[in-house]
């Protein structure tokens, strides 16, 4: 049951932005967050939205996937709509209902920052609709490649691999476990607040112990198997800059001058 | 299986093994040779010591007294341990928790790539492994998608791939359903006949050890008796004390003998190693059935 | 307790890509009061139709209907308050011991655990008390030593044992056991299914046990029962399955005992076929008396 949810959200399909290195995607949504809230203009709204339709089209996902992709998060922007709509107090009465009233300034600033909100959301998961999580990671550990002095990246790299790796497995003990507890009758996920959290201990401490254990066999089959981080180690799967990734950063680059430009004078 | 007569070396030498667990004595005064080439199986129940005596062979546990060589390195100094895990690898038993890689070719790969070795060079041992394990079809899979067969295949892939002298397998059938066992066995015996390999087989499964070259028994942290299969496997001795049973075969052919109503004709001296050589034996008694 | 199960089918995560049939179309009579071994490969249905049996599931098509002295269905469609009422009562009486059952345990110590099951029953605390006493007894763990340690610092065998009697405390009437000797070695597998043998004798259960040990659990089997690619391929009795096996109908592999008389029999050395055998072929012991010419 719980073992057949899919991992992020990845779609496994053939696209122009499947296609990316995904450090290309990785730095031009980085550069986008940092266009969408810089923006005030109009046009520039109206530019950020084609790019929005523009991406949307290239991914070859479905409205579906999308909608399934977003849907958790959706929520945070229309609660910040309404939190502009009915906080805001600036430029002119539109409609007032008892200690409820509504201000055009209002309107137009809830209506800005839900639309960036949005942009971000969009961007964010149409990156992991159009990379599979490896890749994503392998894209981190790469750009963060330079920081290693500072950081240990390789690590950290390598555990979020080993930590994706296992969901599926976790999610299955843990389907098995809820099984094996209900079925001494511990009612799980059923009841008052208070129950609930009792009947979660059954739960965690076993699934707590499992993945101890779990810790420590790995790191004895990797030390078996010749791991001591990253001194004298190769990395077979290389990943490589084409013309499209080029062409992509380039764009994105010249955009962001441009609205700095805009911004500065 | 290899030239028998050749000069054969001893690539795991313990002498005289002592460990402590705290308090615990897990291992006393163990004495073994392990030439190239052979096969050899550690015959144990749970808690004799078998599997804490296989991890001091990659040095992955170090004796407290006594001393482990592989091909003449001290496991005692540190600056072997590199050297000693790309010559001995290891299948554990829990085929969940030793699997790295995000698929198939990726868990494959992560041993090669902690000994360094360049792309090139790994790509071609990649091939090579899934070919001899019969990895084709799954070569893309992720772990969660295999079964307990296929993920131990996928280990015994992946320690292939870095080329060691021995390959030494911790109970690795232990947690296997029939089908998953019959997998990883026949690839044992692939490696055994068709690449002489060197593998020492850690097991509480007496079928396992009846092919073996050379059998090992542990109980209570002690080697206490080692031989042939046809040494070691005889109507005298006492196998369950060490928590240990004769194969079925040898069972059967001993209650056979002992309920052999004209008892002039008994012969002790046949050990049935399998089911056939146990009807065999049978059929030379005048069985009016 | 009679379970049959009438057209059942069960599909995982209906109506998503992942999407997955388990069991199709199954019906079988398991008999009450009979030790029933349950075979058949990984992904072959066999689970899933235990969790069914145990309500962990619900049908995605047909029923299950459980006939002690009164007849109660498990339907694959809404049911009333009531009906589910009596159906909850139906699974508190079946006992169910999962695979790798050690992996359960999670409190401070062992008289703690085994009393978990009956604790979540409504049990009365000094009926508890007894019930922990006779599961630990049953599984050979003594209260004296082993009701107050941690189940963390046991061996696995007595983690295992504490699993056990933790079933065993809610004091079950039908009994399942999903590979109850996986992991163990020769010795502690033969003690552990006579141990579960003895109380499925004793507490008159119908049990259903699946387990891929045919030599350990051929002795105490009463019924077959053989799943195979999400439908049931055979069910029978001892007599039923050593026809079954010696006109080479199923797939599974006999004992080694019935292994040993096929043989015996293809060489002409046994002039009788295998199914009126079924008597000396109850043990080792008594084909080798048999042969023996006692």
């Amino acid at each position: 049951m719980l073992d057949q949810i899919l991992i992020g959200q990845y779609v496994a399909i053939d696209s122009f932005l499947h296609r990316l290195d995904p450090r290309t995607k990785l730095i031009a949504m980085f550069l986008i967050v940092v266009n969408i809230f810089i923006v005030a203009e109009t046009y520039q709204y109206l530019i950020i939205m084609s790019l929005v339709v523009l991406v949307f089209l290239l991914s070859k996902i479905g409205f579906k996937h999308l909608y399934r992709g977003m849907r958790p998060i959706l929520w945070f922007v229309y609660f910040t709509f309404f939190l502009h709509v009915l906080i805001n107090k600036d430029g002119e009465l539109l409609w007032q209902y008892g200690f409820l009233s509504v201000y055009s300034e209002g309107i137009i600033q809830g209506f800005i920052i839900s639309f960036r909100l949005f942009v971000l959301i969009f961007f964010s998961t149409i990156l992991t609709l159009t990379t599979a999580p490896m890749t994503l990671t392998q894209g981190i550990e790469e750009l963060l490649k330079p920081l290693r002095r500072l950081i240990p990246v390789h690590e950290i790299a390598l555990m979020l691999t080993i930590s994706i790796r296992f969901i599926p497995t976790i999610l299955r003990e843990t389907d098995k476990l809820i099984k094996a507890q209900t079925a001494r009758g511990g009612s799980i996920g059923q009841g008052s607040i208070l129950k609930r959290v009792k009947h979660v201990i059954p739960l965690v401490v076993p699934l707590l112990i499992i993945s101890f254990k779990r810790a420590e066999e790995l790191a004895i089959a990797m030390e078996a198997r010749g791991y001591r981080g990253s001194i004298g180690r190769t990395k077979y799967r290389q990943l490589t800059f084409n013309a499209f990734d080029q062409l992509v950063l380039l764009i994105m680059i010249l955009m962001t001058s441009l609205t700095m430009f805009v911004l500065f004078s | 299986m290899g030239d028998k007569t050749a000069a054969r070396y001893a690539i795991i030498e313990a002498d005289q093994v002592m460990f402590y667990y705290g308090d615990n004595i897990a291992l006393s005064n163990i004495s073994i040779d392990i030439t190239q080439g052979q096969h050899v199986v550690i015959l144990g129940a749970n808690g004799s010591g078998k599997s804490t005596i296989a991890k001091h062979f990659n040095a992955l546990l170090t004796p407290t007294k006594g001393d482990i060589l592989v091909k003449k390195m001290n496991t005692k100094d540190a600056n072997n341990t590199w050297e000693i895990r790309k010559s001995v690898g290891m299948v554990f038993q829990n085929p969940e928790n030793q699997i790295i890689g995000a698929t198939v070719e990726d868990d494959i790969i992560f041993g090669m790539e902690n000994i360094g070795l360049s792309t090139e060079e790994i790509a071609k041992r990649l091939e090579q492994v899934i070919d001899m394990l019969q990895l084709q079809a799954i070569r893309k899979k992720e772990p969660y998608q295999l079964s307990g067969g296929q993920k131990q295949r996928v280990a015994i892939a992946g320690i292939l791939a870095m080329e060691p002298d021995v390959i030494i397998f911790d109970e690795a059938t232990s947690m296997l359903d029939p089908e998953g066992r019959n997998e990883v066995l026949k690839a044992i015996a692939a490696l055994i006949n068709e690449h002489s390999a060197t593998i020492i087989h850690i097991t509480h499964d007496i079928e396992e050890a009846i092919v073996a070259d050379y059998v090992l028994i542990m109980s209570a942290g002690m080697l206490v008796t080692e031989g042939t299969p046809e040494q070691i496997f005889t109507y005298q001795g006492n196998l369950e004390a060490y928590g240990l049973q004769l194969p079925f075969s040898m069972q059967f052919y001993k209650l056979f003998l002992d309920a052999k109503a004209d008892s002039s004709t008994v012969n002790y001296d046949t050990i049935p190693m399998n089911i056939d050589e146990l009807v065999d034996a049978l059929c030379k008694y005048s069985l009016k059935m | 307790m009679q379970i049959q199960f009438e057209n059942v089918s069960y599909t995982y995560m209906p109506g998503t890509p992942f999407e997955e049939v388990a069991l199709e179309n199954v019906s079988c009579t398991i008999p009450s009061g009979m030790f029933v071994t349950v075979l058949g490969k990984t992904g072959s249905g066999k689970t899933t139709a235990l969790q069914l049996i145990k309500g962990l599931l619900k049908p995605s098509r047909g029923r299950i209907i459980y006939t002690t002295s009164t007849e109660h269905a498990y339907k694959c469609d809404k049911q009333s308050k009531q009906e589910k009422q009596q159906l909850n009562a139906i699974w508190s009486s079946i006992g169910y011991l999962f695979q790798y059952p050690e992996h359960q345990l999670f409190e401070e110590t062992v008289e703690r655990d085994i009393s978990y099951g009956p604790r979540n029953l409504g049990v009365t605390e000094g009926a508890i008390k007894s019930n922990v006493l006779e599961a630990m007894e049953a599984v050979g763990l003594s209260y004296e030593q082993f009701a107050e340690r941690s189940p963390f610092a046991l061996s696995g065998g007595q983690m295992r044992r504490v699993a056990i009697a933790g079933v065993l405390a809610s004091k079950p009437q039908t009994m399942i056991l999903d590979e109850p000797m996986a992991g163990l070695d020769p010795i502690s597998k033969t003690k552990l299914i006579d141990m579960l043998y003895q109380q499925h004798l004793a507490n008159n259960w119908t049990t259903i046990c699946v387990s891929h040990h045919i030599d350990e659990i051929w002795q105490h089997t009463d019924h077959f029962l053989i799943f195979n690619n999400k439908r049931i391929e055979f069910i029978g009795s001892k007599q039923q399955i050593l026809q079954a096996w010696q006109q080479r109908q199923i797939d599974i592999e006999p004992p080694s005992i019935v292994k040993l008389a096929l043989l015996l029999i293809d060489k002409g050395i046994i002039k009788r076929p295998l199914t009126e055998l079924s008597n000396e072929l109850q043990s080792s012991e008594a084909f080798a008396r048999y042969l023996g010419g006692v």
